[in-house]
């Protein structure tokens, strides 16, 4: 299913109310911004750092509560010395999640949704439901994960963009002053994490079949950081017909097409509940 | 004195036009003016590749002949700019085709082993097999050397460090023990190759200017070798080292100070300047530092320190040879004029060891076997007098 509408080409006007805060947990802080009233939704943002995703928590914030968390080591939540994979910062989302979300949706956006799908795959209570887009975290069996490492930091943002202009749009919601210290920040922290393999965990693809989440999948066409071929992969380890392809759109998704992720969430919720596995004679 | 030889045995059988040019099949990833990294092998002749370390194993032989008291090896990956890839299999080369000069291993970039006790061997079979001449010199390893090895530089010098303690280990304390530690979990330590040199061969710390890396060499009363710093620089490398040195009870001296200088010697004053260019040729041609993100990749330090040695670096690329010779960090000319030079540089940064870095770029054999030759013949002996005239020791003197 292909999706054109909705282009998010104007800067933003009249946001809804949201609130910042630092959390303290036992490994350190943790950045949560919060918009509305309503069901959970926590969103997880992209390896560029928690920008972006404005406009999408906006919508989502019409009907829901949304918790946007900056993952440990982005935004200004700390990330503790011995980390080392991403699953360890699904771990650390995983206590923050219970704490303000239990059993919420989830958007997780690229970078996310490999956290996501980290935290669904040992902790499958955790997560209502789950909408990904375009999520690292298993290889491409066509193509590549780009390796951000390769490219300066602007120009990943482009590539994720797709192109300058775009890209430029995209780093105006920092200060100008700041931009090359935030995308820094970010950089670090998924070298941190997840230097290798580049942009996927092996053991996701025996984790995750065989869970009983409420999944779904959104992907740009024209995403030069994934390859979108990807998005049926991931339908598959999910066992889910919800993939969401949008005509036309780069790697961060929900910054030009916030609203079909928006819909995407509102379609899953939706959807009838899967129950979770039990073991027979186990009350 | 301890006076040294150094060269980066460049690769230069391909057109120095090539990197300037963009082609469908290169790396999407890969910059116009890009001759590091992902500036593509299919351009390396390997036949032009042997004929290459048949003349730069010429050249040492002939730097052991002439009165240097040591041949400094490195070691970088991914670049024509250095054919050594592992520092340790040159240094044994030049083993077996010298026998007089220490092998001044500048350094074995530890980070990148995920066993350091691999490196403790190698570093112990050189010494032994040169009759105890190694340097057993250590670094962590420069930017593009992360990325090409595949290791995280996030951890990079908390992997120097322990890896550092690793190797000391396995040299000084019988075996077998088990390393646990935060980056390497190592079995059984039981090498049965140990240095001959006791308790273990002299260690030698390289770099720029990272101030961590100075204290860590201070700290454990190691020379520190600035790698042709400004002068300005290197004067305040060793207020640094002195100040942290001291702190740790240690004293320095000249004996801990080293210097890396770019030198040119020729029968005639043109034709050293005209060679003098092919200097530029690690700063132009095959630089790293057009790239931030290879050159200091994000985690290797923290974002304020990568940010002023990029700003740093940069300033010093884009240097004309004519500033570099009016600033001395390249010296080029006939041997008196050499000579005039590195006296001023002595004077004021009173380094006990010097390593020349005697060749460079397209500069040919023929050439360097000259420049070698004025070297030992005239400037070796009056460095050495200089050296005893301002007390500066060297440290291997008695």
């Amino acid at each position: 299913m292909g999706t054109t509408d909705d282009t998010n080409a104007s800067a933003p006007t009249n946001r809804r109310p949201r609130a910042s805060e630092l959390v303290a947990f036992a490994w350190g802080d943790i950045e949560l911004t919060t918009a509305g009233s309503g069901p959970a939704v926590v969103v997880l943002h992209r390896d560029l750092g928690p920008i972006g995703c404005a406009e999408l928590v906006d919508l989502l914030a019409a009907d829901h509560r949304v918790i946007q968390i900056s993952l440990p080591g982005f935004g200004r939540s700390s990330l503790p010395s011995w980390t080392r994979s991403v699953a360890h910062l699904a771990a650390l989302i995983g206590r923050v999640i219970d704490g303000c979300a239990p059993a919420a949706t989830v958007v997780g956006l690229g970078f996310g949704g490999w956290v996501a799908a980290e935290l669904v795959a040992t902790s499958p209570a955790r997560v209502g439901a789950l909408a990904l887009v375009s999520p690292m975290g298993v290889r491409p069996r066509v193509g590549e994960v780009v390796d951000q490492f390769l490219f300066s930091p602007l120009r990943y943002a482009a590539l994720a963009a797709g192109g300058d202009d775009q890209r430029d749009r995209l780093l105006a919601e920092l200060p100008a002053d700041q931009v090359d210290e935030f995308l820094d920040r970010s950089r670090e922290a998924v070298t941190r994490v997840a230097w290798k393999p580049i942009g996927h965990d092996p053991a996701l693809i025996g984790l995750l079949p065989g869970l009983r989440v409420r999944a779904a999948v959104v992907w740009g066409s024209d995403d030069r950081i994934v390859p979108p071929s990807t998005a049926a992969q991931w339908a598959a380890l999910f066992a889910t017909e919800r993939v969401e392809f949008v005509d036309g759109a780069p790697h961060i998704v929900e910054f030009t097409h916030p609203s079909v992720v928006a819909n995407t969430v509102a379609s899953l919720e939706r959807a009838p509940a899967r129950p979770l596995d039990r073991i027979p004679g186990v009350a | 004195m301890f006076l040294s030889y150094f060269s980066n045995q460049p690769y230069i059988a391909y057109d120095p036009a090539l990197p300037l040019d963009i082609t469908a099949d290169d790396h999407p990833a890969r910059e116009r003016g890009d001759a590091v990294v992902l500036f593509s092998n299919r351009h390396f002749d390997a036949p032009a590749a042997a004929a290459l370390y048949r003349e730069r194993m010429a050249e040492y032989r002939y730097v052991d002949q002439v009165g240097f008291d040591g041949i400094m090896t490195n070691e970088h990956h991914g670049t024509p700019s250095c054919m050594s890839p592992r520092t340790n299999i040159v240094a044994t080369a030049i083993a077996a085709n010298t026998t007089r000069v220490r092998l001044l291993v500048l350094g074995n970039p530890l980070p990148l082993s995920d066993n350091p006790v691999l490196v403790s061997e190698e570093m112990a079979m050189v010494d032994l097999l040169s009759g105890g001449r190694l340097i057993a010199g250590m670094v962590r390893g420069g930017g593009p050397e992360q990325i090409l090895c595949d290791v995280n530089p996030a951890f990079n010098r908390e992997r120097f460090e322990e890896a550092h303690d690793l190797i000391l280990e396995s040299w000084t304390r019988p075996g077998p023990f088990r390393w646990d530690g935060t980056h390497y979990h190592v079995r059984v330590v039981n090498p049965w190759v140990l240095p001959l040199q006791k308790p273990h061969p002299p260690i030698f710390i390289p770099g720029v200017t990272s101030t961590d890396t100075i204290r860590f060499a201070a700290e454990h009363g190691y020379p520190y070798v600035g790698l042709n710093t400004t002068l300005e620089a290197t004067k305040q490398i060793w207020e640094l080292y002195d100040g942290a040195a001291r702190a740790a009870g240690q004293e320095p001296g000249t004996e801990h100070r080293g210097y890396l200088m770019r030198v040119f010697v020729a029968d005639r004053e043109e034709d050293a300047l005209r060679h003098a260019e092919q200097f530029m040729y690690l700063l132009g041609e095959v630089s790293v530092t057009r790239r931030p993100e290879w050159a200091a990749p994000t985690g290797y330090s923290s974002y304020s320190a990568r940010r002023d040695r990029v700003q740093r670096l940069t300033a010093y690329r884009t240097a004309t040879v004519a500033d570099q010779i009016a600033t001395g960090t390249l010296v080029v000319g006939t041997p008196d004029t050499v000579i005039a030079s590195i006296r001023r540089w002595l004077e004021e940064t009173r380094v006990g060891t010097l390593v020349l870095h005697a060749t460079e770029g397209r500069i040919p054999h023929v050439d360097t076997m000259r420049c070698i030759e004025l070297l030992g013949r005239d400037v070796l002996p009056a460095v050495r007098d200089i050296g005893r005239e301002l007390g500066i020791r060297g440290p291997f003197d008695e």
